[in-house]
């Protein structure tokens, strides 16, 4: 199934910098993804379409599912330390 | 507007790259991280498929989850093992045992978990928004 979305510019270049930061592997780091502007990639969701596929937010929800994911992790091996 | 098709184009191929990478969940059906892009002018407008979204809801649902019980018991008080104010009692016994490098350990695992408490929190709260932002719109698996 596939959905199209209709994308501002500035959008696109938000886009640019995630998928950068994705590719440079810093994607599980927590100072690129507190950098990602949630608010300001809603803003471009099509209201019409009715679904977000837009891959611009995809990729600003995996780098924030991967950070939580990691910090998860951690604290549960850290607790699970206690004995 | 050659300069915006080239960003467009350029963000899209990475976006597709960037996805690609996301791990798949095998509950939710067929996920294929492809986009697409076309350019009308000054609308781009960019697919991907739905099922790729949904695995990533998935996940962040689960990572939700996962990130409020830790939060929840490191913030607990003194009775609950693992929370910063158990470990405190544990380093501090110790101190008062004449247990020095016990004491030390515990307060390592004190600066760690203090440090982290943040980091979860701010991350949940970013998750979160995404999540309503994104996820909500979302029809459920298998719904049209």
């Amino acid at each position: 199934m596939k959905r199209g979305v209709t994308l501002r510019r500035s959008t696109v270049v938000i886009g640019a910098v995630l998928s950068l930061a994705l590719l440079s592997g810093c994607g599980r780091h927590a100072a690129e993804t507190s950098d990602v502007d949630v608010g300001t990639v809603s803003s471009s969701i099509d209201g019409q379409d009715g679904a977000v596929t837009d891959p611009t937010q995809a990729a600003a929800l995996s780098l924030l599912v991967d950070e939580a994911e990691q910090l998860a992790d951690e604290a549960e091996q850290d607790l699970a330390s206690d004995g | 507007m050659s300069t915006r098709r080239t960003l467009t184009v350029t963000a899209s191929a990475l976006l597709a790259v960037g996805l690609s990478a996301a791990p798949a969940m095998a509950d939710s059906a067929e996920p294929n991280p492809a986009t697409t892009v076309t350019v009308d002018g000054n609308q781009v407008t960019i697919t991907t498929d739905l099922a790729t979204v949904q695995n990533l809801c998935d996940r962040a649902d689960h990572a939700m989850t996962r990130l409020d019980l830790a939060t929840t018991r490191l913030t607990a008080d003194a009775t609950t093992q693992g929370s910063l104010a158990w470990v405190r009692v544990q380093r501090d016994q110790a101190r008062a045992a004449g247990k020095p490098a016990v004491a030390d350990r515990w307060q390592l695992a004190l600066d760690r978990r203090e440090r982290r408490l943040p980091r979860m929190q701010e991350a949940a709260e970013n998750l979160g928004t995404a999540y309503e932002s994104v996820c909500t719109a979302l029809p459920a698996p298998g719904q049209p």
